[in-house]
Parts: C-alpha cells; structure tokens; sequence
C-alpha cells in the first residue's frame, strides 16, 4: 500500500486551485441556465403572488414587476443577479419574503444530514452486499442479493418510505414516522433507510461487476499464488481497485442527493433543498429557484472534489497534478 | 315566508351540525402540556402573516398570534373583541373604541395608533395585501381620533365589514414589529394572542408557546388569564396514509383533516374521538369557462353536463356517502341555500335531456368511438383540481355516457390560478368555506372578473351584479339571504358551474385532549380553553 507522500502534498495546494478554477464555469453554465430557463417557463410571478386573493390591477402588476425588478431588460435582470451572486446575495423569496441565503441555510443542514446518512445506508448495505455476490458468484446467495439489489433499484422511493412507516411506526412502534430533527438518529433512520436503499441496490451491482473483473486481473492470481489468505487477496489487493468506479458512483449519487431527496422528503415531512426547489419552481419564485440550484450546484461539485481526493488513496497511481 | 323558512331552518341544522365539540364539565382544567396537531401538508401555508397569505391555514396559526379587533364565537355570532365600535346611520363611518388593558408580545401598547398602523400596512398600495384589501372593503381614510379611538370611513356601505374583522385577514400586529422587522416581519410575527411563536420550520412544523401574560381574552369563551396550554406544534404531513395512522404514534394529539378513508378506522373506536364538521361554502365545485376557449361556451353543452352529473354517486363511489352532496351554488347546510336553485330542481338527472341538448348544440359521434364530434374537434373537456380528483374521475365516467371526454388533470396551485387567470381551462376548481354568503360576489361579480379576481367563468350579467351587490351593501340578514337565494337561481340557471359534494373536516382526536370545539367559521378553532387531561 503506497501512503501520500510529501511530493502529493506539495501537488495538493495546486491542484486545489485548479479544481476550484475549473468550479467558476461550470457554476456559471448552470447560473445562466437556470436565468433563462426561469424565464423561458410561461407565467407571471407578479400575476401568481397577487392571484388567487382578489382583483389585480394592472398598477399593481406593474408596482410589484419594479419591486421584483422584473421591469428591467432581461439582461440587466441577468447581470444584477451575476453580480449579486458574486457577492453571495441571491435576493429574497418571493413567497416567503425572507432572504434566499437564510431560507437555504434553514433547510441545508437537513439535506446534508439526510444525504449523508442515506450514502452511509447505501455504502454499508451496498459494498458488502456487492463484494459477496462477486465471491459467490452464480450460487444461489448470488442470485438473491442481486434480487434484492433489482429491487432497491426498482422500488418507488414513495411506496419504500410508506412500507417502512407502516411497520417500523405504526406497527411495532419503534420509529417516528414524520422526521422532523437534523440529526436525531431516530428521526433520521427511516428516511435514511428509503434514500440509502434505493442507492444501495446501485451500489451492489456495480461493486459486484467490479469486484469479478478484478478478481480476474493477474496481480490477483499472483497474491493467491503467493498462498494469501482468501480474505487478505480480497480486502487488501483486488477491493481497493474494484472500489473506483464505486466511489465515482458515490460521489454522483451523493451530489445528487442534494437536490434530488424531493420525495423521501415529502414522504416523511422532512424539510430540505429538494422540496424548497420543487416547492420554488412551481411558484415561480426566480431568486430562491436560483439560488437553491446553485447551492445544490456548489453541492455537487464539492462531492465531485471530494471523490477525486479519495481516488488517489485508492489508487496510488493517480496523481494531483 | 316560505322560502325564509327554508332559510331558517337549514340555519338552525347547520347550527346543531357544527355546534361539536368534547367538552368534560365535570372536570376541572389543567394547566400545561404541549397540544400537538398535525394538519394536512398540502395546506401549509407560505407566511404565519395572515393578512398577507392568502390560505387559510395561515389564518388559523395567525389567529392564535394575535388577536382581531372582532371575534366570532362558537355560535358563529361576531363579538368585540380588541374594540367596541358604533356606525353612522348611513353605514360609513365606523367609530371604535379600543381596549386599553392589552399588550402585544413584545411588550408595545395596543391603542388606536396600532390600529390605524395595521390599517396602514394593508391599504398601502406599495404592499401586496390584495386579499386583506378586498375584504376589508373599499375604506376611504382610517383617522386616529384620540388614543383609544378609531375612526374609518367608508365611501360606500360594506356590509361583510364585520365578518373580515373577525375572521385571520385581518390580524393586529405589533407596530413595532412591524417597523423593527419589516419585510422580514412575516417570519418573525409578533402579535397580542394567548400562544406567542417560538420555532418556525418550514416543511415541517411551528412551535407555539403561552403567553403568560394574556389577559384579555374575548367574554364569550368563559375563561380568562393565560391559555391552559403551555404551547401547541403544528406539524404538517402531506402523505394521506401517514396522516391517517398518525395519531397512533406520540407524535400527535389532534389529526385535522383525517383522509376520508381512515373514517371507519375511527368513528365508533373508544380509544379515540372522532369529530366531523361541515363548513358553509361552496361545496367543491367547478366553475365552467363561457368564453370561446371552451365547447362550454355553448349553454347548452354546460346543462347537459348538469343533467348528467349526479352529485349522490359522486358522494358514494368517492367519499363513502361520508360527505355532504352539494347541489347549488352553496351547499345545502349553508344559511341561504335555496334549494330551488339546485340541480336537483333544475336539472334533474336525465341522459336523455343531455344527449339531446348536446346533438342540438351540433355535437355528434359520427365515427362510434363513443365521443361526439363537431367541425372535426372532439368533445373533449379539462378538468382542473388541486386536490380530490377522485371527482373528477366519476364525472369523466358520467359524462362518458353522453359523450364528453373528460380529462383529469390535477396541478399545484399555481398552475390552477395561472390556468384561470388566462381562461385555459373547461372546468375549474374553486371553492370557498365561510359564514358570511358575502363570498358569493367574489366568485360571480363583474367587479371580479379581472386578472387576480375569483370570478373566472368570464360570465357577466347585471341582474346577477345587481342581487350580488345586495350582499356587499345590505347588512339586514333577510335581505341578505333573499338576494343570495336570487344569485344562486341565475348562477344555475345559466349553468356556470358543477356542483359536487362539500367536504366535511374529519377530526381524530386522543381523549386526554378535554374542550376542543371547531367553529362554524370554515375551519377554524380556538384553542386558548383548550386543555390535556393528563
């Protein structure tokens, strides 16, 4: 096993820089996007915040366009909130009249809670699950972990959620079935439970199929032709490098837990990034649809990061250049 | 005088419905303990700032933070409350004396400066309170005349004056809040009521917690001081199958909204006390578009889908007869109801009449696919909800028999308002739930027939404008009712909208839960003479 050494550490600084360098256009790309596709989508978020509670006048549809800025050319609009966001101000909710920061801060620590605890979920149900069926391959344990692996990918998270409340709350009592602390563990298992195993079943097909084309590299061969342990062959040589595409995998899916929790989140009336923005986007709510998607943007390449960090303590032969 | 009678018995039904409760005289309150209700999440509301949120879930935690001038009590009868007021005899000017023993939570005065600061705040033109504003009626100036005493003037009568008072659009808020917070306010909200707001977490729940300094509460309650409870959760939970279960678990005292199909589960279990109230209103009905964007422009096809839709089944296959069939304009336990303004009467269930009307209008199935054809479009109807499309499915099977496809569609609010407000739609959900009929001139006024109003079938008539505005101006009951029943008569005789069923709130509640009372205003409830019997 080959340790850091002082040559990837003098690298890191550089390729910290770079990686946040390589971050500017891409938050850029989906900034500008996310501008244009808010506006491309029909519909009046003046009209919508006035509708529904009694006669609108058109002095007023064109007071609330000033104080929105909605007034102003497309591109003015586009370039104040370049400019703001630079600055880390992405306005205030439409709806919920508060600061787009304070309403995302509110509800981040749930998300990063939830995500975190779902990869966690996925990872340790996942990886062992994977690593067994590739040792066991074509036996009938093979046959049912992959089974229940089909499953986790294919279950509705909705219909999981739901079948997880009836029994572990209303049946047996253990668990509440609404989630409503950061980080209360019986808060947080259930749902961390629907999210993580739909990931899991991800996760244990892909170790599995990583785990068999390692095991049939030469360097395998040779560590068992050395006379290793079955156990040290398989947890020292061939998992380390069956683990990087299972680690890209990882990171994906956890960047995109940010955003993409909506429906675990509803299910136990959790709240969190995924139904602010569902919730934004059906109101029209430009500033916090824009900021939440840069927040869960931000969210994903910092996952993405992160991974890239982890690949090189798998794999030695990665470098930080 | 017959018709009167009607009226004044369907009053007094309505009062014997609605006048539910659990109350144990024989025991008597404690203090303390926190009153958790989870309520349907798809109605949590945006703002805890009820004269800025237009649903009314917000009304109901807005009511708790702060006090009205008016109260509506049990009975559903408007009381003083922070004020006492008088009214020239030509209805246009309100004098009101203001209490001067109240203090909001963070410890300003009430007076009439903190009146007119409120007054201020929705009639500034600058601050999106439409909703407020219209209800509040058109004031022409809010004087303050010494420290106690209000003055505001009308520049015509408005007889719903009252009914706005008393209800949530209309709560006083600390003026210093108000200016201390400013746009920030709706998060912070700061009234004079028994529960004050202690945690805010949208998505989830709000935390609420006594006032120990309440002191003032309305007469008509019979108790005073602080609440009996040291604070009240509000959690909101959109899955129907976790609220229905929910109040087996610790996490609940009181479940609003049970889904209609965990009624059974309830009803007559001992461990538990069900609760089914019915508000005045509406009923859910859908409004039909009579502009050209719709084949219902033609009168016609919208009495054949009247003589087709049978409100009874509807309540049946849907609901389990549990709800209310609604036949009119109003439903049946709404004071006014004027049941000969009702499909029933007018449009008795009748395929052949529909089919006919439909093949007069030029409608026909020319190729046997069971849908009738005209000028090469099929008959094909949108049928917008935001909730209960279970409706909208049994009328797509009822109408299939006379040949009318419709098409279910349920969007989130938004898109519904939007939908209206461009006149996109066939049919349109719409409902409203209250004590004053004055909510009539909201949905079918001329007035309201503008981008943002309620009145979206872009009909118009000015005999219907002329018995609507009795509403707006008359606050002698009689006459109120007599005109309300005329409105129905024309609203269904020109077919505008499809009356289904009215929705009763289903309520479960633990029984350590001793005095919780639902008003007959819409859904709302007090909890201030609240107590857990622990």
């Amino acid at each position: 096993m080959r340790s850091v050494t002082v040559v990837d550490v003098l690298h890191m600084p550089k390729y910290i820089i770079n990686r946040f360098i390589q971050m500017i256009p891409v938050l850029f790309l989906v900034a500008t996007i996310v501008f244009i596709l808010m506006r491309v989508v029909p519909g009046d978020p003046a009209i919508l915040m006035l509708s529904g509670q009694g006669a609108i006048s058109p002095e007023m549809v064109a007071e609330l366009h000033q104080q929105l800025g909605l007034d102003r050319p497309l591109i003015a609009q586009y370039l104040s909130f370049i400019g703001n966001a630079l600055k880390g101000d992405f306005g205030s909710s439409n709806r919920l009249k508060a600061s787009v920061v304070r309403v995302l801060l509110r509800v981040l620590p749930y998300t990063v809670a939830l995500s975190v605890a779902g990869m966690i979920v996925s990872v340790v149900l996942g990886v062992p699950l994977g690593i067994l069926s590739a040792l066991y391959r074509g036996t009938w344990f093979d046959s049912l972990f992959m089974v229940v692996a089909m499953f986790g990918v294919s279950v509705p998270l909705f219909w999981f959620g739901l079948t997880l409340i009836l029994v572990f709350s209303f049946m047996l009592g253990w668990l509440p079935p609404i989630s409503a602390g950061i980080l209360r563990l019986q808060s947080l298992a259930l749902p961390a439970l629907t999210l993580g195993f739909s990931q899991a079943g991800l996760i244990a097909r892909l170790t599995r199929s990583s785990m068999l084309e390692t095991l049939r590299q030469d360097y395998v061969t040779t560590a068992r032709s050395k006379g290793l342990a079955e156990r040290v062959v398989v947890m020292r040589h061939a998992l380390r490098n069956a683990l990087i595409p299972v680690v890209t995998v990882i990171g994906l899916q956890l960047g995109s837990m940010f955003a993409g929790a909506a429906v675990t989140e509803t299910v136990f009336s959790r709240p969190g990034l995924g139904r602010t923005i569902v919730s934004a986007v059906v109101w029209k709510d430009y500033p916090l649809v824009q900021g939440a998607v840069l927040f869960a943007a931000v969210g994903f390449i910092v996952m993405n990061f992160l991974v890239d960090l982890v690949y090189a303590w798998l794999d030695p032969r990665i470098k930080y250049t | 005088m017959r018709t009167r009678g009607v009226f004044l018995s369907f009053g007094l039904m309505l009062a014997l419905l609605l006048a539910v409760s659990v109350v144990s005289p024989a025991q008597e309150p404690q203090y303390g303990g926190i009153l958790t209700i989870v309520m349907d999440g798809a109605g949590e509301p945006s703002l805890l700032d009820a004269q800025m949120e237009p649903y009314v879930e917000g009304w109901l935690i807005s009511h708790l933070l702060a006090d009205n001038l008016a109260f509506r009590d049990y009975d559903g009868l408007v009381k003083p409350h922070l004020a006492k007021w008088s009214v020239s005899e030509d209805g246009l000017t309100w004098i009101f004396l203001i209490r001067e023993d109240v203090v909001f939570h963070d410890g300003t005065p009430l007076d009439a400066a903190a009146v007119k600061a409120n007054f201020d705040r929705v009639l500034d033109p600058a601050h999106p309170t439409p909703q407020t504003t219209d209800r509040l009626g058109p004031i022409e100036s809010v004087e303050v005349l010494d420290k106690y005493v209000l003055k505001v003037t009308f520049s015509s009568v408005w007889a719903s004056f009252t009914d706005a008072l008393s209800i949530g659009v209309f709560p006083i808020w600390s003026p210093t809040a108000l200016e201390k917070y400013g746009d920030a306010f709706p998060e912070k909200v700061v009234g004079s009521g028994p529960f004050m707001l202690d945690e805010w977490i949208p998505g989830s729940h709000v935390k609420l917690v006594k006032n120990p300094d309440y002191n003032w509460a309305p007469s008509c309650i019979g108790h005073s001081g602080p609440a009996y409870l040291d604070g009240v959760v509000f959690k909101w939970v959109t899955e129907q199958g976790v609220r229905g279960q929910i109040i087996k678990t610790p996490e609940a005292n009181i479940v609003m909204n049970l889904p209609a199909e965990y009624v059974p589960s309830y009803r007559d279990d001992p461990d538990y006390i069900f609760l089914k109230t019915v508000s005045p209103g509406t009923g859910l009905q859908h409004v039909m578009n009579t502009t050209e964007n719709s084949f219902l422009s033609d009168i016609r096809v919208r009495r054949a889908v009247l003589y087709t839709v049978d409100q009874d089944e509807i309540n049946k296959l849907g609901y389990g007869g549990n709800w209310l069939a609604s036949y009119g304009a109003v439903n049946p336990l709404t004071p006014s109801y004027n049941p000969e303004a009702s499909t029933t009467a007018m449009y008795p269930h009748n395929l052949e009449t529909a089919r006919n009307l439909l093949t007069e209008a030029g409608w026909v199935d020319t190729d046997n696919d069971g849908i009738r054809e005209k000028n090469g479009e099929k008959l094909e109807l949108g049928w917008y909800c935001i909730h209960n499309e279970i409706i909208g499915e049994i009328v797509s099977e009822q109408l299939k028999e006379i040949g009318i496809k419709v098409n279910v569609r349920l969007v989130p609010g938004p898109v519904q308002l939007e939908a209206a407000q461009q006149r996109t739609f066939d049919f349109m959900y719409e409902r409203e739930r209250g004590p004053d009929i004055g909510y009539l001139r909201y949905f079918w006024h001329s007035d309201n027939a503008v981008p943002g109003g309620w009145s979206w079938t872009g009909f118009t008539d000015p005999v219907l404008d002329k018995w609507l505005d009795v509403l707006r101006t008359s606050a002698d009951q009689t006459e109120r009712f007599a005109a309300s029943g005329k409105a129905q008569r024309i609203i269904l005789e020109n077919a505008l909208q499809v009356p289904t069923v009215a929705q009763p709130i289903f309520w479960v509640l633990k029984p350590e839960v001793e005095n919780f009372r639902a008003t007959t205003a819409g859904n709302y409830f007090h909890l201030y003479d609240v107590w857990l019997n622990r």
